[in-house]
Parts: structure tokens; C-alpha cells; sequence
């Protein structure tokens, strides 16, 4: 017989899986230590700043002190050197490219209550509903029609979207394979990472057994009275530190390429930064590993929330481009996810100063690719419109992935869909010491022109294939260049996929 | 001794499969020089599970089927050294998740 909604909420929380990560009972958020980094660093000359940006050229991680000292920088001109150290980290490590993915809302009823949120439990506005294996399908069908094939699978906290549905939901998706609207491909979705909320250790071990790429939890804010004011006590999220561990559990659980983040409005900017790195500075010190990327997502309105409209801790455009400046200097080697809810201005912005990762064709209605794109396909100009009432929150950006594309590719970047990280074991460790390296963009280079070879041929409009060609042909140039490749017969073998590619073939990787 | 007669024994000596699996990727690198990872397949995902300490590209792979697959780059194995290598760490690997039932 199934749990009621009140007793499967009340079995979902481990007490000993908190607890076994505790130091001295004490958590790794210790928020005096953090303000007085942040009060103590406030006064730092060049040399000192200079110092700690050549120490992020160099690919190593800034340690809190340092983190603070750049979080405090007033002077300008400095903030350009950083932008442009920023920048140069993400090329050295990730090169000129920029990874594509789309997100997946599958359910929005939730069990919760935080005061942001369009898809708390009150809000009598939200439309619930959760997408049958069918929908699931359907809206994935959608998805690989616009040439996406890496997913961000997303769920609200109820029995209803347990791990079992999330299970189902997986390899429904992953079973969808398309024709391509041209040339001779077929769309896929080639790698799903999971957004959903903190589970148990044997919770996790499921989604690991499914085949799923990054699990993602956002602490939302480490600011502990702002949580605790945020997310009430008594439901499942107002445990704060069940929220904490979550990518700990997942750890030990197998799931070795975690994601973390942070909603940027609910307290101080400077202090979630800090928070971001203690948590990098927690994994890296329990499994000697950080996060495979950080979001840092914006707050925006949400339906029925006067609170995401309102905070008194909103972040701004210019502060916004500094904070992810500060965690791409002060996590070198960790992949930074700027999301569609930025407009696009402020997005090519922040992508300039070190994002690897951004999301196009969204849409976080659930259902929302099936009633929208499918639209959209028939009629280019067709005017979509957001429903807040079936969404978690409002976009900044709603072109189409095709559009989005071409823009970057006009900056001179590379789309890439590349999965093959972790269909060769690289993950972990394992990508985290290539990271470190600088060896882990030379592979992602060569797939991301597999891939955008791919799109080009099933999925572009005229204008982005003209444009990408351009790109391909730089990076052809680029490739037989530089001597990494040319040892042994990685060259050869590259150029030969490419050749398969060009042909036809599909999903070849390295 | 043949690379199957060869695998046969390191499962034989080593019970434990990660064991006898790494016992399998050292030699190989011993007597051929020969680096693999060898991945334990989830859907899509191929997790490293033991193998060379080098960095691989897995642009060579073999799905060895029990949820196993194997990669390389430069094969120092000739083709007919490849099959009987993957035949015989498919049917171990097979009879140990029999073994093991």
C-alpha cells in the first residue's frame, strides 16, 4: 500500500547520513568565520590581488582568504584585470566552448514550503501536474527535434516524483530517438543529470544504477537564519543540513560528478560565494573531488511569491558578472552554468568572464516543450508567451537553441553537445585531475567539433551552418596545430571520426 | 600461455572481481604494454573501475556484456589478440556474476 504524503515525508530524512559527515558535530558553514573573512579582506593592495589571480592561471584553487580578498576589490580597473584573468582561466581549461543542455520539468507538485517558490505546497495558483512516461516521451521528442542531446532532469519534492518515478522518467527519456529534421541523423538525448531534492544514500544508488551523468542540488542560500526564515520548519527542506550533505550522500553513493549552487537574492552575494567555496573545500577534503560545475542562478518572479519579487538582497547585472568572475577564479577547473533565466545581453556577459555551460529552447512549464516548440516548429515567429502559474520561475531568455547558437558562433565559440566524458570513465577523479591539467579541453575540444559537425548537418538553419562553418574550419586549423594532438595517433583518428561524421555516422566520440 | 589461459587463472587466484580485474590490467600492461580502463556500464554511463594509471581517451571500446565494457587508445594487441582477450573477459565476468548469484 502506498505512503501517505505525510508518512513518506516523514521516512525520507537519515539522520545518520548527516550526521557521519560532521566534524565535532559541527557542520563546514561556519558563518562568523566567513563575515570576519570578509570584513578582515577588505583592504588588499594590486600585488596581493595579482598574486592570487596568477595562482587561478595556474589552475589552483583559491582558498577562503583569497576568495574574500577578490569578493572585496573596489577598484575598477582591477575588475577588468579579473574579468580577463577569468577568461583566460576558462580558455586554458575549457577552451573557446561553450557545452549546450536542456532542462526537463517533470512534476511540480512538492511537499514544500519555500517562500520563493512558485511550486510550494500553498500556492493555490500553481496548475499541478506530472507527466506521464508518454509525456515524458513526447516532451523529449521535442527536445532532441531541436538538436539538444544533453538533459537537466527536474523534479519537485513529493512522493509522487519519488526516486522510482525518477527512474522511469530516465529511461523513458533516453529510450526517445528521432529522425533529424535534415541530413541523416537521428536526435537523442545522449546524457541526463538529475535536479531533485536530497535523498538517501540508497535513494541515490538508484539514480546511479539508471545511468544518470551529474546529480544537482542547490543549497539555494548558506546563509543559515535567511534558510531557516525561507524554507519553514517541519517540512523536508527546512533541514538544512540534509540539504547540505546531499552531494556527500551522492559521493558514497557512486555518483561521482556532483553539481552545487546557490539562488542569488535570498542574502548577500559576497557570503553565498564564500559559501560555494567551503562547500568545493568540504567534497574536496571528504572525497578528494569538488563540484563538476556551480549555477548560481538569479532569483526571479515567481508565481504567487512576493518575496522573489521583493528581496532586499536582489543582486544587480554589474554584481552579478563580479560573483561569477570570483568562482571562476576561485574554482578554476569547475564547469559554471549560467542559465536561460539571464537575458541574453547579460549572459553573453557572464559567459565572457568563464561560463562553460548554458541552456537554450527552455522551457520550465511542465509539458511546456510539447505545447510551445511544436508551435514554434510550424511558425518561426511565434509568440511565446510564459505561464507563471505552471513554472518555478520566469525566463530571461527564450530563443531557440538554432539562434543562440549562431550568436555564439558569431563570438567566435564553439557549440558543443559532447557526452563522452562519461561514456569513457572519465568522471570523478578521473576528469578532475584532467581538469586541473588542462588536458580534459583538448578531448572536449576535438568532440564539441564532432558535435557541433552533427548539428550543423541535422539540425541548423541556413544562416547558423554558414556561420559554423567558419567556426569548424578555425578549430580544424587550431587542432592540426597543436603538438598535443599530434602524438601517437590521436590526429589520425580524430580526423577519421570526422570524416565518419561528415558521411553520416552519428554519435562517434573520443 | 594464452591470453585466455591467462585471464582464466588471475580470476581463478583472485575471488574478488576487482581484484582479479586489476590483476588483468596490470599484466596487460606488463606483457604487452597495454594501458585499459575497465568501466562498469550503467545505461550510458561507463564508470572506471580499474585500470591504467594513464589518461585514455576510450577511442577503442568493447562492451564485454554483465554490465562490463573495456577501453584503450593505442592497441599493441594484434586483432585476433583483442578477441580472445574480450571473449575470455566476457565469459569470466560472466560466470562470476553466475558464481556470485
Amino acid at each position: 500500500m502506498p505512503l501517505s504524503v505525510k508518512e513518506w515525508t516523514a521516512q525520507v530524512i537519515k539522520q545518520d547520513e548527516i550526521d557521519r559527515y560532521l566534524k565535532n558535530g559541527r557542520d563546514f558553514i561556519d558563518e562568523e568565520e566567513i563575515k570576519s573573512l570578509l570584513q578582515n579582506n577588505r583592504k588588499s593592495d594590486k600585488t596581493r590581488v595579482r598574486d592570487i589571480l596568477a595562482k587561478s592561471l595556474a589552475i589552483e584553487r583559491l582558498g577562503p582568504e583569497e576568495t574574500a580578498v577578490l569578493l572585496n576589490v573596489r577598484d575598477d580597473d582591477l575588475w577588468e584585470e579579473m574579468y580577463e584573468t577569468g577568461l583566460k582561466v576558462k580558455q586554458k581549461v575549457y577552451d573557446n566552448r561553450i557545452v549546450f543542455f536542456a532542462p526537463l520539468y517533470c512534476s511540480n507538485y512538492c511537499v514544500n514550503s519555500c517562500l520563493y517558490c512558485g511550486f510550494r505546497a500553498e500556492n493555490s495558483h500553481e496548475k499541478r501536474r506530472r507527466l506521464t512516461m508518454e509525456e515524458v516521451k513526447q516532451e523529449t521528442e521535442v527536445m532532441v527535434t531541436e538538436g539538444h542531446k544533453r538533459m537537466m532532469i527536474v523534479y519537485g519534492e513529493h512522493p509522487l516524483s519519488d526516486v522510482n518515478y525518477m527512474c522511469d522518467t530516465i529511461r523513458a527519456a533516453y529510450e526517445v530517438k528521432k529522425p533529424a529534421p535534415r541530413g541523416t541523423g537521428f536526435g537523442q538525448i545522449r546524457r541526463i543529470n538529475v535536479n531533485a531534492a536530497p535523498m538517501s544514500i540508497a535513494d541515490l544508488h538508484k539514480l546511479w544504477e539508471v545511468g544518470i551523468g551529474t546529480y544537482q542540488v542547490f543549497q539555494e542560500t548558506y546563509h543559515k537564519p535567511s534558510y531557516a526564515s525561507l524554507h519553514p520548519a517541519g517540512t523536508l527542506k527546512g533541514n538544512y543540513r540534509w540539504r547540505l550533505y546531499a552531494l556527500h550522500r551522492a559521493m558514497d553513493a557512486g555518483i561521482d560528478d556532483v553539481a552545487m549552487g546557490a539562488l542569488f537574492g535570498l542574502y548577500d552575494w559576497r557570503f553565498e560565494v564564500m559559501g560555494l567555496l567551503q562547500h568545493t573545500i568540504d567534497l574536496e577534503n571528504h572525497f578528494g573531488i569538488g563540484p563538476h560545475t556551480i549555477s548560481f542562478p538569479r532569483m526571479t518572479p515567481a508565481s504567487g511569491s512576493d518575496f522573489s519579487a521583493n528581496s532586499s538582497y536582489l543582486v544587480d547585472d554589474s554584481s552579478f558578472k563580479k560573483l561569477v568572475t570570483v568562482l571562476r577564479l576561485a574554482v578554476p577547473y569547475t564547469g559554471l552554468i549560467v542559465t536561460a533565466r539571464e537575458a541574453p545581453g547579460i549572459k553573453k556577459e557572464v559567459i565572457k568572464v568563464g561560463c562553460t555551460q548554458t541552456d537554450a529552447s527552455t522551457r520550465i512549464g511542465i509539458g511546456g516543450y510539447t505545447e510551445t516548440l511544436k508551435a514554434l516548429q510550424e511558425r518561426e515567429d511565434y509568440p511565446y508567451e510564459q505561464d507563471q502559474d505552471i513554472q518555478q520561475f520566469t525566463l530571461g531568455e527564450t530563443r531557440r537553441l538554432d539562434a543562440v547558437m549562431r550568436e555564439f558562433a558569431e563570438m567566435g565559440m564553439i557549440s558543443s553537445f559532447c557526452t563522452a566524458g562519461y561514456r569513457c570513465g572519465r568522471t570523478g577523479d578521473k576528469i578532475m585531475g584532467l581538469l586541473k591539467s588542462c588536458k580534459e579541453g583538448k578531448f572536449c575540444k576535438l568532440n564539441a567539433v564532432l558535435t557541433f559537425r552533427e548539428y550543423l548537418d541535422d539540425f541548423a538553419s541556413p544562416a547558423t551552418k554558414k556561420v559554423g562553418e567558419k567556426v569548424i574550419a578555425k578549430e580544424m586549423e587550431e587542432i592540426r596545430n597543436e603538438p598535443f594532438f599530434k602524438k601517437g595517433t590521436l590526429l589520425a583518428t580524430f580526423e577519421e571520426m570526422l570524416r565518419r561524421t561528415e558521411a553520416g555516422e552519428r554519435d562517434v566520440y573520443i | 600461455m594464452s591470453i585466455s589461459d591467462r585471464i582464466g587463472t588471475l580470476f581463478e587466484e583472485n575471488p574478488d572481481r576487482h581484484s582479479a580485474l586489476r590483476q588483468v590490467s596490470v599484466w596487460l600492461e606488463r606483457e604487452f604494454d597495454q594501458h585499459v580502463w575497465i568501466c562498469s556500464i550503467f545505461g550510458k554511463r561507463w564508470a572506471y573501475t580499474v585500470g591504467s594509471s594513464e589518461v585514455l581517451t576510450g577511442r577503442n571500446r568493447w562492451d564485454l556484456g554483465s554490465g562490463w565494457g573495456l577501453l584503450a587508445d593505442e592497441l599493441r594487441l594484434s586483432p585476433e589478440q583483442w578477441q580472445e582477450l574480450c571473449l575470455a573477459l566476457a565469459e569470466s565476468l560472466k560466470e562470476r556474476v553466475v558464481m556470485q548469484k
